[in-house]
């Protein structure tokens, strides 16, 4: 029991910092949403090209 | 916000919580439908990538289109229906108790119902009376046994779905005021989207397609059992993307040894899922007479809304993994990664659907981009990307479920070798798909049209650059396939031997615990009647009108075209 | 509900690229035409012979524009051939007589729907002489990969 506890609070130490420890996740999803921005454009130039 | 004082509701070991044996042999009848279905699935699959690459040529008693109608029917009806149908009573006994002798036998109901359906609508495939393709657009006709057995699969998931409901509602009535198991919470928004979903394709089948084939009426309206298809084909989708996400929002945290980010944000994607995933049938008939530019733009913009849950997803997803991935030791901006269970399987397969979801999320918006719709609607891009959203995110989080789920409900154990083999069944499936779906896509770019046997026009050298190409040919498609094929060989094997030769023993059916911000779940998100009448209204809102001018303002119907398809 | 700042970040950008992108084809669409293939004018699929559609061809309306009547069947397009000079503008007006079909020049954003008793319209400029592909990319039935026709566009 007193060991989960203990577990418990070292989550939650970690919950407190959380602004420095999700840059990664920050990086990837940002480079997803990069990746959706230039594939949407480069079919739209295609939908220009072909009018 | 600062988590204090919450450990009071948090389970601080994991109970020994598992699947009641009657629940489990519910759960895996429905698995094994479901992996039969899929053996057939992909050996038709195999032989249409290799006739359309000119390969081979089929017999004569075997038409292509019949291949195609049996390997769509099977793969994106059966074989998901089933498998998430498993997964939804396995996991319902697992986190809510075991069903009540009553709501067990409505799955069983439901369970057989589903499956007479499906041999009905299957037996007419293989005699060649319902080669009509999955979408079965009118007005080419099927006989009538083919409709009067999807009509009974879907009314089969309906009396199963109310059963997995009612337990879901059972268990909220016992708790009052606690937050519901984001298991069943997440398990009832898909099946409530499922029904009101099915009610689109109920009417088009029992309303117009059933008294037209059987010869009560003579005529049927075209563009209203289009869009009553597409009501349901899109949310369709979605029935079977929410039962992945559930498998990485509940399952993949417990299987990295972590905990889910936030419940909160879980609960509210499926939320908005379930509001904006049936008023956007539109995007698939972007290309069609008969509806007006506005209300495909209304379409259109409610369809780049359901995008929003999505994005939500992603976050809260990689935010697992990095947490989890820090509390285990993991340093610097990237490092962390190197704590992720890299050789597990149950972890790994589902990952690379993850990974697929991007390049298939941003087709899909491409697609459903109004007149951008044009460069692609109808070429093989759609079935390129449909490969990857289904055929590999969904699939792919399916096969590593099945690696805990099968041992779960057989009591049996997930040996090395059985990891290991469904580790090479993963890589073998994302080669085959990147040669085969990466082809077909810039294949559709060029122009070449999708549901099409093999063809070259006349040797138009147009038709003919698509077998020439490099990288994008019909040969790709069918190396692709060929890889596929093994793949999916493989992991009929591994269930095979999950399902009744490994080992005897106990297996984990992993269950992230409840997030931190579990006690803080807003009441108003358990609302469902609130949210059933926001999506009522939203399609209300979305289909009303162009609705009823395609029924006041309707063209002369169409006769049945039943000798074409044979 | 707590979100997390880089999550707030995240959404920001994301559906801050939604709206873009529907800005762009909104105004594309109704700012500069470019809509999808959305006609509304209907016909009776079983008796075209009383329509526009008994004598399908091309007219020509002025010196550069020209109009295409065509109806699609299984398995093809009547008329199987159209010839116009390069640079000529055509406006397409499709129908068919019998089954769903589409009719698609691969390459170009010509690519619509055709579905029976009603008819649809799209528009093309042809500046490259050559021969163009036209084909049907809905299953239509057993001989569906065999519906074609030709445009011929002549220097």
């Amino acid at each position: 029991m007193s060991r989960t506890v203990l577990k418990t609070q070292q989550h939650q130490q970690l919950k407190q910092e959380d602004h420095s420890s999700l840059k990664g996740t920050l990086v990837f999803v940002m480079f997803v949403g990069a990746f959706i921005f230039v594939s949407w454009f480069a079919v739209f130039y295609l939908f220009l090209i072909r009018t | 916000m600062l988590q204090s004082n919450l450990a009071y509701k948090l389970p601080l070991t994991e109970e020994p919580a598992h699947v009641a044996s009657k629940d489990a042999k519910l759960s895996f009848v429905h698995v094994v439908v479901a992996f039969f279905a899929f053996l057939i699935g992909i050996l038709g699959g195999l032989l249409q990538g290799l006739a359309r690459g000119g390969i081979i040529e089929l017999p004569a008693w075997l038409g292509y289109y019949q291949i195609l109608t049996a390997h769509g029917v099977l793969l994106a009806l059966v074989f998901t229906t089933y498998l998430i149908f498993g997964f939804f009573f396995a996991g319902m006994s697992r986190t809510h108790g075991a069903f009540s002798d009553r709501l067990r036998k409505m799955g069983w109901a439901g369970f057989i119902i589903t499956t007479i359906g499906t041999l009905m609508a299957a037996s007419m495939i293989i005699a060649n009376e319902a080669s009509v393709l999955y979408t079965f657009y009118a007005p080419l006709q099927a006989h009538y046994i083919f409709y009067s057995g999807l009509a009974l699969f879907v009314v089969g998931t309906w009396v199963a779905g109310a059963a997995i409901m009612a337990h879901y509602f059972q268990w909220k009535k016992e708790h009052p005021g606690e937050p519901t198991p984001l298991f069943g919470f997440m398990a009832t928004a898909t099946l409530i989207l499922w029904v009101v979903a099915g009610l689109g394709v109920a009417a088009t089948v029992l309303g117009q397609m059933l008294p037209w084939a059987l010869g009560m009426t003579d005529e049927i309206n075209v563009l209203l059992s289009r869009t009553l298809f597409w009501y349901f084909g899109h949310p369709l989708v979605y029935f079977w993307i929410m039962p992945a996400y559930m498998v990485w929002y509940l399952v993949i945290p417990k299987v990295i040894g972590g905990r889910l980010f936030s419940g909160s944000l879980a609960r509210l994607a499926f939320i908005l899922f379930l509001l904006f995933s049936i008023p956007v049938g539109f995007h698939h008939q972007l290309m069609e007479a008969g509806i007006t530019e506005f209300w495909k733009y209304i379409q259109t913009v409610l369809t780049f809304v359901v995008v929003v849950p999505s994005l939500l997803t992603a976050f809260s997803i990689f935010a697992t993994f990095e947490q989890t991935g820090r509390e285990q030791g993991g340093k610097g901006l990237f490092s962390w990664i190197k704590k992720l269970p890299w050789g597990d399987v149950r972890f790994f397969a589902p990952f690379m659907g993850m990974l697929v979801f991007i390049p298939a999320g941003a087709g899909g918006l491409i697609n459903a981009s109004f007149q951008l719709n044009a460069v692609v609607h109808n070429t093989l891009w759609v079935v390129g990307h449909f490969h990857l959203t289904v055929g590999t995110t969904v699939i792919l989080t399916f096969f590593g479920m099945a690696f805990w789920l099968i041992p779960v409900i057989t009591g049996r154990r997930l040996t090395k070798s059985m990891n290991r083999s469904g580790m090479v069944t993963t890589w073998l499936w994302t080669i085959g798909m990147f040669l085969m779906s990466g082809a077909m896509h810039i294949l559709g770019l060029f122009g070449a049209p999708r549901r099409t046997a093999y063809t070259t026009y006349q040797d138009h050298p147009q038709a003919m650059s698509w077998f020439e190409g490099i990288f994008a040919s019909h040969i790709t498609v069918a190396i692709g396939g060929v890889i596929l094929t093994a793949a999916g060989i493989l992991m009929f094997y591994n269930f095979i031997y999950l399902a009744w030769f490994a080992p005897k023993g106990e297996t984990e059916f992993p269950m992230t615990p409840d997030p931190d911000d579990t006690p803080h779940t807003p009441a108003l998100l358990e609302n469902w009647k609130l949210w059933i009448g926001i999506a009522v209204v939203l399609i209300l809102f979305a289909y009303t009108i162009p609705i009823y001018d395609m029924i006041v303002n309707a063209p002369p119907g169409s006769p049945a075209f039943n000798n074409l398809i044979r | 509900m707590h979100l997390h700042k880089y999550e707030k970040i995240w959404l920001t950008f994301g559906i801050g690229s939604l709206v873009l992108f529907l800005a762009v084809l909104g105004v594309a669409a109704f700012a500069f035409g470019q809509q999808p293939p959305s006609h509304m004018a209907s016909v009776d699929s079983q008796n075209l012979e009383d329509t526009v559609f008994a004598e399908p061809g091309l007219d020509q309306i002025n010196e550069d524009t020209y109009r295409a009547r065509i109806v699609a069947l299984t398995y093809g397009y009547s008329p199987d051939t159209i010839e116009i000079p390069a640079g000529s503008t055509v406006i397409f007006e499709v129908t068919s007589q019998d089954v769903v079909h589409s009719f698609t020049i691969p390459g170009t954003n010509v690519n619509m729907m055709i579905t029976p008793g009603h008819v649809n319209m799209t528009e093309h400029t042809f500046t490259e002489p050559g021969e163009y592909l036209v084909i049907c990319n809905e299953y239509c039935g057993t001989g569906h990969h065999y519906m074609q026709m030709k445009i011929e566009v002549t220097p």
